[in-house]
């Protein structure tokens, strides 16, 4: 037995190495760990000893059945996730945290304590939309929000208890956005109130019990009814879709159980409730109807969409911009990050500019998660109304008035130091955030109310 | 290196019984030697030649003192040899404290501090200190000769499974193993095995995740802290630090039976005491042992009048409190010790076991701890002040189910051997041999155990996304 024990060491130490027999990997993404190289200054500090111990904690061999033993462990004995991306509600219902928060507190911390600050926050950026809007209108484009459901919007009753939530509730995005939309006449479609219209009447879930995002058969028929929506404000119907043939399934389509997967259990997680879907055909495109063009600027909620529908038969193209980050231009198995592209000849040249947000990220409606002043709102706004040697000079100018300005310039030194950047790039960085997150403090056209008169050469010449 | 490590449990150690195994007998010191030192060099790569160094002139010196004819020459040799173990451990452990004090007088007297490079302490050296100064002090008493080679004293020195943290091996305890193993047994190797993974477990699978809660808790805002709160947290220190340390000694203790060695017991169910001065007798057995040994006895023990015994009581407990770390709280904490040690002897109490002592010895322990884990002394005392504040309202603590359950199965452990069938389970486990039947289930046991840890290790920095790219 002392022989067997030491053959299984040798096993794991050789699966290591070379990962010869297949093991399903873990589910989810993860942080990629590079085996270091060695050298000998590295191993002096300790470098080495930290980055190879990282590296070993996840690529031994058979981790990922060690890893989901233990999740499996935790999941049978404690009812618990052992990943905090995932918080168990009520008859295995699985959530994710932010919508947690959202429902009991409203994730209105993140940005202020004052709800009336935050209100005014949202206001300002209807105000925008709207302005974009209109200007975009102008050059045939037609532009709406999207508001999609979350999870414990429609489902508070299964959500986790209160637990460590004890911030009193401040103003929700999704209730605070659409009488401001209304007001500023933006167009939107709130598919979290017609998911709560039909809650009690629909005859599939909503939601699926393990995953996070809407259910693969309730986005199909939000996303039927957002087309026809689409129709109706441009004036010009989309290619009709078909849906028939509601059945069930017995194992989950993607993402159906998204969360259940990041737990990585060693077996299922019983659901009581059956999985249903439905079958998407379209009807044949009327004569003298174009297949039109859209840009869908949104969260992950859009990839329930690209999984159902055929989206070529639907629109000329439609380009997907994740969180206004990664960009799926031709196809949604590739992206970019490349933000050289021309926001100005992307928004003129499509049909539709649709915002795609659930509950839990409208509170961020337009940001780019890894540009701070990348929102597409403000974006939009400015560039479609200055020329970009306009929107340099304003920057240059806000880059003189730090510099002016020794204790910002120390603040900027010290950030600078901490991301690697010289001095002089995070000046400008930090004059185009300024830019870009407040432009109506830099170009007065942009504060008054009404539509801006002012349009960028592009657009002029369009 | 730690040995809840996986590079450790999963290359290091099999690797290095692989070869331990395949080498013949008399080289087997040789690769143990090696071994330890890559397992030293490979978390401390700074220190290992001052480990190296220090174990080498210890050697000689004490060699030197062997031979010398004069019994002053010897007594020369003896205090040159404990002035380098306890010099190093000065040095590096205490320097840093001792200037900072000063620093902190000049200050209170207007005068400029002085200027002072931290010292990084090397890992390890309060236990090596300790073994060198059990090997100098029992050659010079003559209980045993000294090492003849010193591969074999290196070996004494640094043995990686008791390098760390202890249990300190006394030199007469384990002389002859070193110098003249058992032939290795299949069933010493299992049984060694089986112990490594119930340290493992209660490290990684109990006290692991106790501490996660309990740092949390003492982390954060301590007055806020209502009574009930303050109790589970540091009884469920007590639990972390028990679980924590016993485990990390039953690995030490297992690892050292694979190889064929025995090393003593650190730990004898502490927590069931019925005094403090039985406390002391069942916790950290070995650091006892070595007070008693090398200190409390060379001082005078309880050979002269009561009042000078328990000032050397006293002392010992004072020093002991210092050892565990060079801070005023660790000081505070021997003394608070020493205090009831005092007071028992005093009052007669812990001649005779009663048992209704348990609770009242548990509770003065729990409230040491307090004193040991927040070095911070106005926090400390804060703490200690939340302890018995009566304060009810509002129950703060906000923990997983997975920390009470561990926390509930800790106490079970930790109290089981107050049961007979407790002691009749701790003996079959940990003394008994299994017979080839009995080996089959624990082995497996053992395995899952073992799956289960590593599933911990890198479950407990385990994060994944649903999309990365957000």
């Amino acid at each position: 037995m002392s022989i067997f024990t030491m053959v299984m060491f040798l096993i794991i130490i050789f699966q290591g190495a070379t990962h010869l027999v297949p093991v399903p990997k873990l589910d989810g993404e993860f942080e990629k760990y590079e085996r270091p190289s060695f050298s000998a200054q590295d191993f002096a500090s300790g470098e080495y000893q930290r980055l190879l111990s990282r590296f070993i904690g996840y690529h031994y061999g058979f981790s990922e059945w060690t890893i989901r033993l233990y999740c499996q462990y935790f999941w049978s004995v404690y009812h618990r996730s052992p990943v905090r991306q995932v918080a168990v509600g009520k008859n295995n219902y699985l959530f994710e945290p932010y919508f947690v928060e959202d429902l009991y507190e409203s994730r209105m911390y993140k940005y202020t304590t004052n709800p009336e600050e935050l209100i005014q926050m949202f206001d300002q950026q209807s105000q925008r939309l709207a302005k974009v809007q209109a200007i975009l209108a102008e050059a045939g484009v037609h532009t709406l929000v999207a508001c999609i459901p979350g999870k414990t919007n429609i489902y508070p009753e299964f959500a986790p208890p209160r637990d460590t939530l004890t911030r009193p509730l401040g103003p929700r995005a999704i209730e605070v956005y659409p009488p401001l939309f209304d007001k500023y006449g933006v167009n939107y479609i709130n598919l979290n109130q017609w998911f709560l219209d039909i809650k009690d009447t629909a005859s599939y879930d909503l939601f699926p019990t393990l995953g996070t995002h809407w259910s693969n058969v309730a986005s199909t028929f939000a996303f039927d009814t957002m087309l026809r929506y689409m129709g109706h404000i441009s004036g010009q119907p989309l290619r009709p879709v078909v849906l028939s043939h509601l059945h069930e399934e017995t194992s989950p389509r993607w993402p159906d159980n998204d969360l259940e997967k990041l737990i990585n259990p060693l077996f299922h997680i019983k659901v009581n409730r059956p999985y249903k879907y439905v079958d998407v055909d379209y009807a044949p495109l009327p004569p003298n109807v174009r297949k039109p063009k859209a840009i869908v600027c949104g969260d992950s909620f859009f990839w329930n969409i690209t999984y159902n529908f055929q989206l070529d038969s639907l629109f000329d193209y439609c380009h997907y911009w994740f969180y206004n980050s990664t960009i799926y231009f031709d196809s949604l198995f590739s992206s970019t990050h490349d933000s050289g592209f021309d926001y100005v000849d992307q928004l003129l040249s499509t049909d539709y500019l649709i915002l795609f947000y659930c509950t839990g990220q409208l509170y961020d409606l337009g940001i780019n998660t890894t540009d701070a002043a990348g929102n597409i709102i403000t974006q939009a706004l400015v560039r479609l109304c200055y020329d970009p040697q306009i929107i340099q000079a304003q920057i240059q100018q806000i880059c003189q008035t730090i510099r002016g300005d020794a204790n910002w310039i120390a603040r900027l030194d010290r950030k600078a130091t901490d991301r690697g950047l010289s001095l002089d790039q995070m000046v400008e960085e930090d004059a185009r955030y300024l830019l870009f997150t407040r432009p109506e403090d830099y170009f007065p056209e942009l504060a008054a109310p009404g539509i801006p008169t002012v349009r960028c050469s592009k657009f002029r010449n369009r | 290196m730690i040995f809840s490590s996986h590079i450790f449990l999963l290359y290091f150690l099999p690797l290095f019984l692989l070869g331990y195994f395949l080498t013949p007998d008399k080289w087997r010191n040789l690769t143990l030697l090696l071994g330890s030192v890559i397992f030293y060099a490979w978390g401390a790569p700074d220190f290992i030649l001052v480990l190296l160094g220090s174990t080498i002139a210890n050697f000689y010196l004490v060699k030197a003192m062997h031979r010398a004819p004069q019994p002053a020459t010897k007594k020369l040799f003896c205090t040159l040899a404990i002035l380098l173990s306890m010099g190093l451990l000065a040095y590096f452990k205490y320097a840093n404290f001792f200037v900072d004090n000063v620093n902190a007088l000049l200050t209170a007297f207007g005068l400029d501090s002085m200027s002072w490079t931290k010292v990084l302490l090397p890992i390890g050296i309060s236990f090596f200190s300790f073994q060198s100064v059990t090997y100098v002090l029992d050659t010079y008493r003559g209980i045993n000769p000294p090492m003849r080679r010193l591969t074999d004293y290196v070996v004494y020195i640094i043995m990686f499974p008791q390098l760390i943290a202890g249990p300190i091996v006394r030199y007469t305890d384990i002389a002859d193993q070193i110098t003249a193993r058992r032939r290795l047994r299949w069933e010493e190797c299992l049984q060694g095995f089986y112990r490594f993974i119930i340290g493992l477990s209660k490290k990684v699978l109990i006290a692991d995740v106790i501490g996660r809660t309990v740092d949390v808790t003492l982390g954060g805002d301590i007055a806020a802290l209502d009574m009930g709160t303050a109790w589970i947290t540091i009884v469920a220190y007590t639990m972390q630090l028990y679980f924590d340390f016993s485990g990390y000694s039953d690995m030490a203790i297992g690892l050292g039976r694979i190889m064929g060695f025995k090393f003593p017991e650190n730990f004898d169910n502490p927590y069931t005491s019925t005094s403090i001065t039985e406390f002391w007798r069942r916790w950290h057995i070995t650091l006892g042992a070595f007070m008693r040994n090398y200190l409390y006895i060379p001082l005078g023990g309880n050979r002269g009048s009561q009042l000078r015994t328990y000032f050397n009581l006293w002392i010992v407990f004072l020093l002991s409190g210092l050892w565990h770390g060079a801070s005023w709280n660790f000081v505070i904490w021997g003394a608070y010790h020493g205090f009831f040690l005092v007071i028992e002897r005093l009052m007669g109490i812990g001649r005779q076991r009663r048992t209704w002592m348990v609770l009242p010895t548990f509770i003065i322990a729990v409230v040491g701890w307090a004193i040991f884990r927040i070095e911070d002394l106005p926090s400390c005392w804060l703490f200690i002040s939340r302890l018995f504040s009566f304060d009810f309202t509002g129950f703060a603590l906000s923990a997983h189910p997975q920390f009470y359950a561990m926390l509930v199965l800790a106490l079970c452990f930790a109290f089981i051997t107050f049961f007979p069938f407790g002691k009749r389970l701790q003996q079959w486990v940990f003394y008994t041999n299994y017979t080839s039947r009995c080996h089959i289930p624990v082995w497996v046991v053992s395995l899952l155990l073992f799956f289960l840890c590593l599933g911990a290790l890198s479950a407990t920095s385990f994060s994944p996304f649903i999309y990365f790219r957000f």
